[in-house]
């Protein structure tokens, strides 16, 4: 009976061609997003699932006061594992100490030295780190890294540096980190093949630093109050302990630790699970759940829209069929017969449909790209569990898309189609029903263009918002280096670009005006002999060409002078700050003195015009622009002349200079504009999303729409035919033809301006500078989608309208 | 094997009442040749629809084979009608995306017969009415007279007692009408009932009576043999 279906169906497809590629076709361009989404989905899924005793694994974590998640401070963990009960094990990792790392294998008689300039995913560890993350060992064990100077790495590591040496071979051979810190070699482990957020590849002996004199500069002061994002403190529970006890123990621990310092800091410790490390993007997730789930919806709202598409066009369709279900009835067949037949019809299309949307994913994969984690990648499409989804998907589509017209097609009573009259579907249920569909097809994706309106609008606004400062032409280049006056390397760094032709300016400063997060801290202000406390003030540290070079507006007294003799260090203030002082006018705020930051003792010299300090999601912050005694990892920025063409050779004359004074270190260079733009890759990834399920979800419609149409104009032929012979014009037709349409895009957009309103203005909120939402935007948009639409039905219409009536007429 | 009496059939749309049947009785006897006839719009193909259990009388009682049927909901009525009744229609109907073997297979396959005995009796009444060459064609391929043919090979296939068939003839020349009377006639030789709708006196004359009608109603009855 299956067979005789599937028969039946597929030669009703070949004699229907049409109507069966649109239906195809929009499945298949709906299954393919959803296949893709599921790739992204399941890929994020799938990391650190390999640990045993996972569900007993958390990440020791900071939970401020306002609410917020954070690192953890360098107290934590030896707290943790002196004074906490119910723990397995603990280890103690340091993610980001080793900072613009050189490493150096010496060389001896028969190999010279070699020198590695990048070197990723090296992290200090404690031994217990592979209690938590077991690792095949190759060579050496876990103990190497409870002794001091000893270096563990993974076989791709260890071909990296000992190129050529089998992994026992190795252990015992030195490796020289930041030409400072010795260490051997104590360990080989394999490298891990599954998903992890923990893909540590180098792992240095905590003690190595811990317990030598390297501590304090490569961790900082140990206190609790200082939080790291770096510092990583993982535990695994014993089994059957509940983790709001471990919770409760740590916060007590916090709480002992905290008494006496400032409320602001006092944050109480928390654990994360491991499952939620991957999906936490308030710390160092890579991608929330809430993301994901978006995406989700997307895939869902695409194959609704084709699931209409196949509902709409079947049921107009029906018409056609209404005389075999009346022969089938007649012989025999149930109701429920009639159902199974339809869905076996739709489950071949929704088959059709996928296998055309496997061929379709490469090109989906690369319109989501922006959404596809690195290590995703194209063949994953013909794997495995893939192929579990498709068939469920196959089997969702047949029903979702299936269900109602094979319903509507099993009510047909045989005594009224064998009658061989047509039927009249203008005012049937089922033509409303159609036109429901429609006005909902056309609802989805007018939210998206209102969307993406909205968002391209905004991200024009805040790419093209004066800043209050100069963004173009200037390259700015970290110096690997603490800086110390003039004669510091960095000191003659800066001296030689000077001497670059096509470089307009130099400057060193500690930021640039706008900085992606904060850097900002507590300061203390002396006046009117009270000392004031003034917190979350923002740093820079600036040389005297920082302000000319960006172009940032002196509107009081003069600039800083750089005196690294002086005691007192020179300080403008922005406007922010002036008002938050509680001043007026500059002149009031001048002399007042400043204390924190990078300076014992400050001195407010001028102020300047408020610049963006962070992204636009943030309003301007209190600002202090500190001369230059001291910087910590400055930056040199470069003002380069404004002909992009010598830009190029610029660059490569700075590049030649700086290797020249740090042969051993990655040349890096940034346009600050780009930069900037940076800050908003979020947004305009959002942006490049919502641009193509648009695209998809205008073009699933317009697919639809086109099928109803040549449906509709079919049937209608005979109807134009003695029309035209009646002296109606071509256009005439066309809008006897298209004045429905235009009312259905009406009521959709009526009911999408409201939902796409919402969604925009609640995705603006996010930003403290904003453009309005116009109503040219929605109006745009609808009359968008209305030329879109009369354009796919002036292509079917015009050759109906344009007809030799005589032929329509005659064929009955 | 048929007994209806009183039966009647009223279809309302918004304006208009139609009594297409009203207060109508007669029987059909096992092995009968009955021809229905009468003008256009006295009720002939709406009688022929409840005799084939495809629609309900809205009064009425109507005995099939002895049991009551009338009040037959849908799923009951396809079941009856599976099993015993056979159609033969004047626009014959095929399915167009079905060969000639398909069509005439239909009725056997929702009698749920097992494949190698649906081919053999496919066969068999496809050599029956001559049209066993054109068996993997499609329909629009055929003649009329040789659709209806494979039309009856349908109505048959599955063996039914009672054979219904709305103006057999209506759209056929008059050899290949009378090839078709020709094999209604032989079937009914071989036992099975037919109840035929006609225009034509010529084609009545193959019956064993005839049924006259004049708005929903019987006039009389002439009974030929
Ligand atoms: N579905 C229906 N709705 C309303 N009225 C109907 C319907 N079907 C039939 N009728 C009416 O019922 C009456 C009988 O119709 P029927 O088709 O039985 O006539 P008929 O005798 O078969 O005519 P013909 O010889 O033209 O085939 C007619 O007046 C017809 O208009
Ligand atoms: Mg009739």
């Amino acid at each position: 009976m299956i067979k005789n279906y599937f028969k039946t169906a597929l030669r009703f497809f070949w004699n229907n061609k049409a109507v069966t590629g649109i239906n195809i076709l929009g499945l298949a361009i709906g299954i393919s997003a959803a296949l893709v989404i599921f790739l992204i989905i399941r890929y994020d899924y799938s990391f650190d699932k390999w640990e045993p005793g996972r569900e007993r694994i958390y990440r020791v974590i900071t939970k401020l006061p306002d609410g917020s998640d954070a690192g953890l401070s360098l107290m934590a963990p030896p707290a943790i594992k002196a004074g906490v009960t119910g723990i397995e094990a603990v280890t103690h990792m340091e993610r980001y100490a080793f900072y613009k790392l050189t490493i150096t294998v010496p060389g001896d008689d028969k190999t010279p030295q070699r020198i590695f300039t990048k070197n990723d995913n090296v992290i200090l560890a404690d031994e217990n780190y592979f209690k938590i993350f077991p690792h095949q060992w190759l060579a050496g064990n876990a103990q190497a890294l409870a002794q001091l100077n000893q270096t563990v790495l993974t076989l791709s590591n260890a071909e990296k540096y000992f190129p050529g040496n089998d992994p026992g071979s190795i252990i015992g051979k030195k490796i020289v980190y930041n030409d400072s810190i010795v260490t051997t070699v104590g360990g080989v482990i394999a490298d891990l093949k599954e998903k992890t957020d923990f893909d540590n590849r180098m792992f240095v002996s905590f003690k190595t630093i811990a317990e030598t004199g390297l501590k304090k500069s490569f961790l900082g002061e140990p206190n609790w109050t200082n939080i790291n994002s770096g510092t990583q403190c993982i535990v695994l529970l014993k089994r059957g302990t509940d983790p709001a006890n471990i919770e409760a123990q740590i916060r007590n621990l916090y709480r002992a630790g905290l008494s006496g310092s400032h409320s602001r800091y006092k944050g109480y410790g928390g654990l994360q699970p491991l499952n939620d490390i991957h999906f936490n993007t308030a710390l160092d997730g890579k991608v929330s759940k809430n993301a994901l789930r978006n995406l989700a919806v997307l895939a869902l709202l695409l194959l609704l829209l084709a699931a209409i598409n196949f509902i709409n066009l079947s049921t107009a369709q029906s018409t056609l069929r209404g005389r075999e279900i009346g022969v089938r009835k007649t012989f025999g067949s149930g109701k429920k017969q009639i159902v199974y037949q339809f869905l076996a019809e739709t489950f071949l299309v929704s088959l059709l449909a996928s296998v055309l949307a496997l061929g379709f994913s490469p090109f989906l994969l690369y319109a989501f790209k922006e959404f596809i984690p690195k290590g995703l990648e194209a063949g994953e499409i013909l794997q495995g569990n893939v192929f579990v989804f498709l068939m469920v998907l196959i089997v969702v589509v047949t029903l979702l898309a299936g269900l109602y017209p094979s319903f509507i097609l099993s009510r047909f009573q045989p005594v009224v189609v064998l009658k061989n009259k047509v039927l009249s579907s203008g005012k049937s249920r089922s033509a409303v029903i159609r036109q429901v569909l429609t006005v909902a097809q056309f609802v989805i994706a007018l939210i998206f263009l209102v969307m993406v309106l909205v968002i391209s609008r905004q991200i024009y606004f805040i790419l093209n918002k004066d800043l209050g400062f100069k963004k173009e032409a200037i390259v700015s280049v970290p110096v690997p280096d603490v800086m110390l006056g003039k004669k510091s390397k960095s000191g003659v760094l800066v001296n030689e670009l000077k001497s670059i032709p096509g470089i307009r300016n130099v400057s060193v400063s500690t930021a640039l005006p706008t900085q992606d997060g904060r850097k900002s801290g507590r300061v203390f202000w002396y006046h009117k002999g009270e000392k004031r406390i003034l917190d979350d003030i923002h740093f820079r540290t600036i040389d005297e060409h920082y302000l000319d070079l960006f172009g940032i507006q002196l509107i009081g007294g003069n600039n800083i002078r750089v005196d690294t003799g002086s005691k007192i260090t020179d300080v403008l203030i922005n406007q922010t700050l002036l008002h938050q002082l509680g001043f007026q006018h500059p002149e009031n705020a001048i002399g007042q003195y400043m204390k924190g930051g990078p300076a014992d003792s400050a001195q407010i010299v001028g102020v300047v015009k408020d610049f963006t300090t962070m992204s636009l999601h943030n309003p301007v912050q209190p600002v202090l622009l500190f001369a230059n005694n001291q910087m910590f990892s400055p930056v040199i920025s470069v003002l380069l002349s404004p002909d992009p063409a010598s830009w190029k050779p610029a660059v490569a004359a700075m590049e030649q200079k700086f290797r020249a004074l740090y042969p051993d270190k990655e040349f890096e260079y940034s346009f600050f504009d780009e930069s900037i733009r940076s800050l908003y890759e979020t947004e305009q990834r959002i942006a490049m999303l919502l641009k193509w399920a648009a695209g998809l979800a205008i073009l699933i419609s317009c697919l639809g729409l086109l099928g109803l149409v040549s449906f509709m104009a079919n049937r209608r032929e005979k109807e134009i035919g003695i029309r035209k012979v009646l002296g109606a014009s071509v256009g005439q037709i066309i809008f006897l033809l298209s004045k429905s349409l235009l009312l259905l895009v009406m009521i959709a957009s009526a009911i999408a301006f409201p939902v796409a309103w919402y969604f925009s203005r609640k995705w603006l909120e996010d930003f403290a500078f904003r453009t309005n939402l116009s109503w040219w935007l929605f109006l745009a948009s609808a009359a968008g989608m209305l030329a879109i639409a009369l354009l796919v039905l002036c292509l079917r219409t015009f050759r109906t309208a344009t007809a030799n009536p005589v032929r329509a007429l005659r064929s009955e | 094997m048929i007994k209806i009496t009183n039966l009647e059939k009223i279809y309302r749309t918004e304006e208009v009442e139609t009594v297409a049947l009203n207060d109508l009785s007669f029987q059909v006897k096992e092995g009968e040749f009955v021809a229905v006839m009468g003008p256009s719009g006295c009720g002939k193909s709406t009688l022929l629809n409840i005799l084939g259990l495809l629609d309900d009388p809205d009064a009425g009682s109507f005995l099939f084979n002895g049991v009551e049927v009338a009040k037959f909901n849908e799923r009951k009525r396809a079941d009856m009608r599976k099993k015993n009744i056979g159609f033969v229609f004047q626009s014959f109907n095929l399915i167009d995306e079905l060969t000639v073997f398909e069509n005439v297979e239909l009725p056997l396959m929702y009698a749920g017969v097992k494949k190698s005995e649906r081919k053999a009796r496919v066969d068999e009444v496809l050599e029956k009415v001559q049209i066993m060459h054109r068996r993997n064609h499609f329909p629009q391929q055929l003649s009329g007279g040789q659709q209806q043919r494979v039309a009856v090979a349908r109505a048959v296939v599955n063996k039914p007692k009672l054979i219904l068939a709305d103006e057999p003839t209506g759209n056929l020349d008059s050899s290949n009408g009378n090839e078709v009377m020709q094999m209604l006639t032989d079937l009914n030789e071989a036992g099975t009932t037919i109840v035929m709708v006609t225009h034509s006196e010529h084609d009545a004359r193959y019956s064993h009576r005839i049924i006259r009608m004049l708005d929903g109603h019987t006039v009389t009855e002439n009974i030929l043999v």
